[in-house]
């Protein structure tokens, strides 16, 4: 039977090239792909274009969240303030400092075992805001119950104990040294040398009597000094900090919000980013823009007006209970704080979607700011001094 | 009395060896159609529950698509249960498409999209040679395949004018397979009918995405699922005509396809690099497919010429869903229309009743042409009609009763005016058919 094998060989050798075939065009008509905009216009609303919108502020106005303003050397605020401030814009700022002191190193025996013969403080004032020309006179009374600083606000209540001694010092940056009137010394004699000084000693408060400035006295180069006759002088380093504010008398500028580092209230920032004119979205990215008003012209000359250059915004929940870090900005030259990262973006989608348990965005000056300077922002719809730009999709 | 058939070697070393040249071939051609993007075929598959497949086998996708008349020994023929009744093999047939796409609009510059595909696998098993068959089938019933990319800039921020650039791509994938098996009668002489039962399944999705090649922004991608499940039963008939002078014959056949309703759940994701989160909750709700009726003419005027005719019509305007579905419009009129399509093609076959015709004459040659209505338009006023032109060969292999049969289907959907989209498309189809003689006892002695 020879047909067969005969057939069977022609057949591999028709088969082969038909094969081949196949495989070339295979190949050839692989990777062709450019896909185009050609039938975008059979695809409704979801083929509109990407595009910015601009939303404005459902509300922007005062929480009852207090400045963080206490500190010590590793966290939180880095200043004490103290003193009075009449600002032309918003009123009176008055500010009490609190500060505490640990020894700064292991005392030697001559003066453990000698008697304080001389007690004062040294004071690194490196922020000063008001008219500066001045004398500001302060009492300084002793603190008579421990205090934590790293969750002290502007409005918390501290006891304050009897006066030590008043002062009068200029109102200036500058080192500044102040003499601790000798009842004081030789009352505390026994807890300067006591081992156990740092549980039971609570500190000094500065409360300003006349001032037209309120100072801020730094960490770093701040001590307190005690001496032993016969013996050796010996360092308390400031260990804690905190200013304690009364807003009594402050009001907020005309036609403006303002939100004031140090002060007993924040500033809350809410948009309706659902069920508002923004409809469910692909929302992309989220720039909020903060430009404050510009009050310079409404200040006299010589008065120092330091400004608060870093703003904080956190995401919070109506209970509190959830706080997101949207992040920190820092002011532009043009005076406007730009809020823009991928956390303000997510959180916005969520919230697009109602998905998201925020409520608003909570605005503060950072307590590394420690200071008492504001920034305003106007309310007047034309001014869009606060507004979001959202880069959107459509979503369906 | 026990059957052998002498060509059986499947199982041999030797027709392994062949088998594997079969295998690298199907290897080498599904690996670059599977590397193409899954999404890459017409706008008009977004419509409705996606572009309607029907894909009888790879004889008759090369005579124009039609078949419902069409028995034969050497193709499993499952779109009518009928025909099952004709199987004397156990037959495997299974394939792939890959398809080429050039579209164009008005103001538009064309695009070009391709994308491959399973075309379906179908099984049948004589139970009584020529008498009693059943079969089983995977075939798609719908396809939802396109993507559109636009590019474009924004400035996020009006007041500082730096635009960025972004593409946005919508994209559909996914669609309806239908799942059957079936079985079809010799009556008496001339007359099969057959039933099938199928259950129809699938996943339909859409997505949107929008990315920036700047990472301040947040690339983000929204995803629309709809899946779908029901069943449907389908009854043929096939009837050939008495009384034909010898070597002449005609047949006609028919099928019914029960309306049916799905059920389904839909749900929506939003995506980005990082993450996904589902959108709203879970929806329910249920999709009504149409009563299908199919019928058509196989006339062969001598043996080795055959030519179909067929005509199936599909009746979408009773169409109902809960499902808000693009092309679908609420209210009495559904917006949809009801689908035909019309088909005919010829074979030719030289080898038929040659004792030992040469290798060229044992390949059958194809031709035919179709239209088909689309059940589904972007605009109600507008039918979406493709026309097309196939053709194909049937190269035989060393093994019995086994094909390779290679399609090829040039056509044009659409309109580039009123907004609509023409699709001029070449589609490339391969399919091999394996037929076997199984459960024979060798004879002993």
């Amino acid at each position: 039977m020879h047909l067969p094998n005969r057939l069977s060989e022609r057949t591999l050798s028709v088969r082969r090239p038909i094969f081949g075939a196949i495989l070339a065009t295979a190949l050839l008509i692989t990777g062709c792909d450019d896909p185009s905009n050609v039938g975008q216009g059979l695809l409704d609303a979801q083929g509109s274009d990407t595009e910015v919108v601009r939303l404005s502020p459902m509300s922007l106005d005062a929480s009852s969240a207090g400045d963080l303003t206490g500190g010590n050397a590793a966290s939180g605020a880095v200043r004490a303030l103290f003193g009075e401030a009449v600002d032309p814009v918003v009123g009176t700022i008055t500010s009490t400092g609190l500060v505490d002191f640990v020894p700064a190193s292991q005392f030697e025996s001559g003066f453990v075992n000698g008697t304080v013969s001389w007690a004062g403080l040294e004071f690194n004032v490196d922020y000063s805001y008001g008219d500066t020309t001045g004398i500001m006179r302060f009492d300084l009374h002793a603190v008579p119950e421990s205090w934590q600083s790293t969750s002290l606000r502007a409005d918390s209540l501290i006891a304050i104990g009897s006066v030590i001694a008043s002062y009068e010092i200029p109102a200036s940056t500058g080192i500044v040294s102040l003499e601790l009137p000798q009842d004081w010394v030789s009352e505390y004699d026994p807890l300067l040398r006591n081992s156990e000084f740092t549980d039971n000693f609570h500190g000094f408060a500065l409360i300003p009597q006349q001032a037209d400035a309120v100072l801020g006295i730094r960490f770093s180069e701040s001590r307190m000094r005690a001496s032993t006759t016969p013996g050796d002088t010996v360092a308390f380093a400031l260990s804690k900090v905190a200013s304690l504010t009364d807003d009594a008398d402050i009001q907020p500028p005309s036609g403006d919000v303002f939100l004031r580092d140090g002060s007993t209230t924040g500033l809350d920032l809410r948009f309706q980013i659902e069920g508002g004119s923004l409809d469910p979205s692909l929302i992309h990215r989220v720039i909020i823009k903060l430009r404050s008003t510009d009050w310079s012209s409404a200040y006299p000359a010589g008065f120092s007006r330091p400004l608060p250059g870093v703003l904080s915004v956190h995401g919070v929940s109506a209970d509190g209970a959830t706080r997101v870090d949207i992040g920190e900005v820092s002011i532009n030259q043009d005076g406007v704080f730009i809020v823009d990262n991928t956390t303000l973006t997510n959180v916005f989608q969520s919230a697009n979607l109602g998905k998201s348990v925020l409520d608003r965005f909570e605005l503060s000056f950072p307590a590394e700011q420690s200071g008492v300077g504001f920034m305003s922002f106007s309310m007047d719809p034309a001014d869009t001094a606060v507004e979001a730009l959202i880069t959107v999709s459509p979503l369906n | 009395m026990t059957l052998h058939n002498p060509h059986s070697r499947i199982g041999r070393s030797s027709d392994w060896h062949r088998y594997g040249w079969l295998l690298i071939v199907l290897l080498l051609v599904a690996t670059p159609v599977a590397a193409q993007n899954s999404n890459d075929g017409s706008v008009y598959s977004r419509f409705g529950i996606g572009q309607r497949h029907t894909f009888l086998s790879g004889k008759s996708q090369a005579m124009g698509g039609g078949g419902y008349a069409l028995s034969s020994s050497l193709y499993p023929n499952p779109v009518n249960p009928a025909s099952l009744s004709d199987q004397f093999l156990v037959r495997f047939a299974g394939g792939l498409s890959y398809q080429t796409i050039t579209t164009s609009a008005d103001g538009f510059e064309s695009g070009r999209l391709a994308s491959g595909s399973l075309s379906a696998i179908h099984m049948a098993f004589p139970l009584i040679a020529s008498k009693l068959g059943v079969g089983l089938s995977l075939a798609p019933y719908t396809r939802v395949s396109y993507r559109i990319q636009d590019t474009g800039s924004v400035s996020p921020d009006p007041d500082v004018n730096q635009p960025s650039a972004f593409i946005n791509e919508f994209s559909g994938n996914g669609g309806l397979y239908e799942f059957s098996g079936g079985t079809g009668y010799r009556v008496r002489d001339g007359l099969s009918v057959g039933a099938r039962a199928s259950l129809i399944f699938g996943i339909l999705e859409e997505s949107k995405s929008t990315r920036f090649n700047d990472s301040r922004f947040v690339d983000r991608t929204v995803r629309e699922s709809t899946r779908l499940r029901g069943a449907t039963a389908t009854f043929g008939a096939r009837y050939v005509i008495p009384g034909l002078p010898s070597g002449k014959s005609l047949v006609i056949g028919t099928t019914v396809t029960l309306p049916t309703t799905l059920d389904g759940e839909r749900s929506s994701a939003l995506t980005t690099s990082v993450g996904r989160d589902t959108l709203g909750t879970t929806t329910k709700g249920d999709i009504t497919l149409p009563i299908h009726v199919g019928a058509g003419l196989a006339f062969q005027p001598k043996r080795s010429w055959t030519i179909l005719a067929d005509m199936t019509w599909e009746e979408w305007t009773s169409m109902e869903s809960d499902f808000s579905l693009p092309g679908m419009t609420t209210g009495a009129d559904n917006g949809l229309s009801d689908r035909l399509r019309l088909s005919t093609g010829v074979e030719f076959w030289p080898a038929a009743g040659r004792p030992f015709p040469s290798y060229g004459a044992r390949i059958a040659y194809r031709l035919g042409v179709y239209s088909d209505r689309a059940y589904a338009s972007p605009d109600p006023a507008t039918v979406i009609r493709s026309v097309g032109l196939t053709g194909g060969l049937s190269i035989p292999s060393l093994i019995p009763g086994t094909t390779i049969d290679l399609n090829l289907d040039v056509g044009q959907r659409g309109q580039t005016s009123g907004g609509l989209v023409k699709d001029r498309y070449v589609r490339f189809g391969l399919n091999i058919n394996f037929g076997e003689r199984w459960f024979d006892r060798l004879p002993l002695g």
